[in-house]
């Protein structure tokens, strides 16, 4: 057990903050907001220096590093205590880039990646379908060849961010008659065509982050397919173990400290809410899970370092994270008492205490559905984790 | 930075867990009648492993491995349910090791490590009180009247807590007065003592207490977190192999639910208590905060889960017979002792907090 830097890991953390203390002295601007110039030159240095899109070989626009996940975690902790960039946020970084690596041909990868890099693509995820939720494999929308294109028609639903994205990667059934999985195909194309119509929803915290993708005649060149016809369902699970490698605890810190923020910052009868006794203790409560849920990530961190397994660990971050931010809302509002009635929902994300628990608290409940509903990580963790009789209906 | 064992803490872990596995296997424990022979042969066993040496520094004689250590032996004999006295003696001789004098040393150190003399810890004076900060009784009093003191009926000497910290006093001045009722926990049968203050030999002072009660904490946090995990791994197991309706209760997604909630449960509870007492170990200042959080948590959560785990199994689990019993109570005893949940929430939130 051993929880400091060795001398060399010591080193690379002051060799990281070296750098960013003479090259980022910018602001972050806020999210939703284009990206500056600034932004771009700084990422592009911090790349250059290995810094960044460490798995992304040199060719593509990354700095291909080897991997280790020590390095990693030092550059993204001084990144953040830096508030400086790190890669450009979106479903291309977070799951087409590692896709298109592990399955994409020599031209998708140089046509996409450098760009995507750039952010100059930007990448919506076309899963989900009115009809196909978590029975994702159910999905409707189709594909036929016509002369060099696919031609696509039908929709796609709840498309994070689909309103400013540049492309999307999507399922699309290319193989009516090849079964439920075998019939699905992982195909590319750009958002910005006349078979394409893209409405916004309004979501619950009253604001638009999600939307309705319309295909009508749509169209894609031939080979804008990743992997082979009738392989998409294969290939999506790729995207999704690397939507999930990412571990979780972190996150979930900085939730708690901003719930103890606001419990210092109102008062219940006559003293802050953090002291008052009912409140405490469940802050306390939520406490233990948060450091129970932080070391067992700090272990599985350990584990990957070392080139081993952490057995079944990875599979409950979702779930144990999610659990926590639905608690996290509960004590908030709590707090808040009828303050509720006078805060603001819509555009509240990243404001000051406390106008931003509202939306919080609403918004901790999109973690429970989006990246694949708790009930399905439940029968994730029960059949893939403690390896329990499979339900072949699913 | 590697938050795991060392591979000597994993080769141990292993040792003891097949030591544990071989002794304690099917549902002997559960035959009331067994228990102090169990209790005697595990003594026995964990001290061919050298258990009671861990703790104290290799310049005292110890093995100087550290609490960390000890918990990963303390959490193989909570999965077990395992009776043993050799938990305490190791930390006893801690203490010993740390705050006696010389005296005290000569004369109790060595058979403390060899595992030949026991120790009882007398804290709890009154009804939920048994923290160093409730400890009423003094060291100028004639006598301190003690209660719940795990293994007295067997203890060489009891190291009892007072206003000034912690003392010393020897089995002859004590006069144990039994409960009424046999132990829910049946491995750690307790006995309150009217103690002889007279020849009562100081062994430090609150700080030392503090540190004691923490260690204590620690281990009552993995012991319950071993119980809790055994719980859910005897659920699953009856899950794949219990046939209704044709099928294996596991493919129900009913069960199958509530053991995916136990598993995010319970599961990530014993790195906490690592990290607790690897911070106790370091003496890092967050080192009493997550101690009381740690035995806050991992008590409560065990203790749910156990209870889950008996729902799951349905009849079976609500029999002596069957084992399931063994670590619901020895996850309820650990979160009894020691102070309630509640009290250790309030502690933690009056103390340093990690820094993040
Ligand atoms: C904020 C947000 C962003 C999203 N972004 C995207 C995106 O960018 N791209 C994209 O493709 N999708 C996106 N989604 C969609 C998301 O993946 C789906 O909403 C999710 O998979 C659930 O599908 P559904 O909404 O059809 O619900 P359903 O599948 O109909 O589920 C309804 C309820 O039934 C339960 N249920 C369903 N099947 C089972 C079962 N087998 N066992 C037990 N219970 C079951 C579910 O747990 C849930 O409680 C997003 C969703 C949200 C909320």
């Amino acid at each position: 057990m051993d929880l400091g830097y060795s001398p060399q890991d010591r080193l690379f953390f002051d060799e990281v903050r070296a750098f960013l203390d003479g090259t980022w002295t910018g602001r972050l601007p806020k999210s939703g907001k284009p990206e500056p110039d600034f932004v771009r030159e700084f990422r592009l240095l911090a790349t250059e220096r290995g810094y960044l899109y460490r798995s992304i070989p040199k060719v593509y626009g990354g700095s291909e590093q080897l991997p280790d996940p020590m390095r990693g975690r030092i550059i993204r902790d001084c990144f953040e205590r830096a508030r400086a960039p790190m890669e450009v946020p979106g479903a291309g970084m977070s799951m087409l880039i590692p896709t298109l690596l592990e399955h994409g041909s020599e031209s998708q990868r140089r046509m996409f990646i450098p760009k995507t890099i750039l952010g100059e693509y930007r990448w919506a995820q076309g899963y989900s379908e009115p009809g196909a939720g978590s029975d994702l494999a159910s999905l409707k929308t189709s594909g036929k060849l016509d002369g060099g294109e696919w031609v696509i028609n039908g929709q796609k639903i709840w498309t994070s961010q689909a309103y400013s994205a540049t492309h999307m990667f999507a399922l699309v059934r290319t193989e009516p008659n090849a079964g439920k999985h075998g019939g699905i195909s992982y195909l590319l194309l750009e958002l910005d065509q006349p078979g394409i119509t893209i409405r916004t929803i309004h979501q619950i915290t009253g604001e638009s982050e999600f939307c309705e993708v319309f295909f009508e005649d749509a169209r894609t060149p031939a080979d804008w397919i990743v992997g082979a016809r009738g392989g998409g369902w294969g290939i999506s699970k790729t995207t999704l173990k690397h939507e999930r490698s990412n571990i979780g605890g972190v996150r979930t810190l900085g939730l708690l400290e901003s719930l103890w923020r606001l419990a210092r910052s109102i008062e219940i009868n006559g003293r802050p809410a953090a002291e008052d006794p009912v409140i405490r203790d469940r802050m306390m409560t939520l406490e233990g899970y948060v450091q129970a849920q932080l070391f067992c990530g700090y272990y599985q961190f350990a584990r990957t370092v070392g080139g081993g397994s952490a057995g079944m660990l990875p599979l409950l971050n979702k779930l144990a994270g999610t659990r926590i931010a639905l608690e996290v809302a509960q004590v908030a509002q709590d707090i808040l008492g009828d303050r509720g009635m006078d805060l603001p929902v819509k555009g509240a994300a990243g404001k000051r205490n406390p106008a931003q628990w509202l939306n919080q608290v609403l918004g901790s409940l999109a973690l429970s559905i989006a990246g694949g509903a708790s009930n399905i990580q439940r029968n994730i963790i029960a059949e893939r984790g403690l390896g329990l009789p499979k339900d072949e209906a699913l | 930075m590697h938050f795991d064992l060392t591979d000597e803490q994993k080769q141990f872990e292993d040792a003891v867990e097949r030591l544990l596995t071989d002794k304690l296997s099917g549902n002997i424990l559960t035959r009331d009648e067994a228990v102090p022979g169990l209790a005697a042969a595990m003594d026995e066993a964990l001290k061919s492993l050298a258990v009671p040496a861990i703790l104290v520094p290799e310049a005292e004689s110890g093995l100087g491995m550290g609490l960390l250590t000890l918990a990963v032996a303390g959490e193989a004999l909570g999965r077990h349910a395992a009776p043993t006295s050799a938990i305490r003696s190791a930390v006893g001789a801690w203490a010993i090791a740390s705050y006696g004098d010389s005296t005290l040393k000569a004369r109790w150190l060595e058979p403390l490590l060899a595992g030949d003399a026991k120790v009882g810890f007398a804290f709890s004076e009154t009804s939920d009180h048994w923290n160093p900060d409730e400890w009423r009784a003094s060291l100028r009093d004639s006598r301190a009247n003690k209660r719940c003191i795990e293994g007295a009926a067997d203890a060489d000497l009891f190291i009892v807590g007072v206003e000034e910290g912690l003392c010393l006093v020897a089995r002859d001045a004590a006069e144990l007065h039994a409960s009424e009722y046999p132990p829910l926990d049946t491995s750690r049968p307790h006995a309150g003592a009217m103690l002889e203050m007279a020849d009562a030999k100081p062994l430090g002072g609150r700080a030392a207490a503090w540190r004691l009660y923490d260690a204590l904490m620690i281990l009552a946090a993995i012991d319950a977190a071993g119980a809790g995990r055994a719980a859910l791994d005897m659920s699953v197991e009856y899950a794949k192999t219990r046939v209704q309706f044709g099928r294996p209760i596991g493919s129900f997604q009913a069960i199958k639910h509530a053991l995916a909630n136990m598993a995010v449960d319970i599961e990530p509870v014993r790195f906490f208590c690592w990290y607790a007492a690897h911070a106790w170990d370091v003496s890092a200042p967050e080192a009493p905060w997550s101690a009381a959080l740690a035995k806050a948590h991992a008590t409560d959560v065990a203790v749910k889960t156990a209870r889950a785990a008996v729902e799951a199994h349905g009849g079976i689990g609500y029999t002596w017979e069957y084992p399931l019993h063994l670590l619901l109570k020895r996850a309820m005893h650990d979160r009894m002792v020691l102070s309630s949940p509640t009290q250790l929430r309030a502690r933690a939130a009056s103390l340093p907090r990690p820094l993040t």
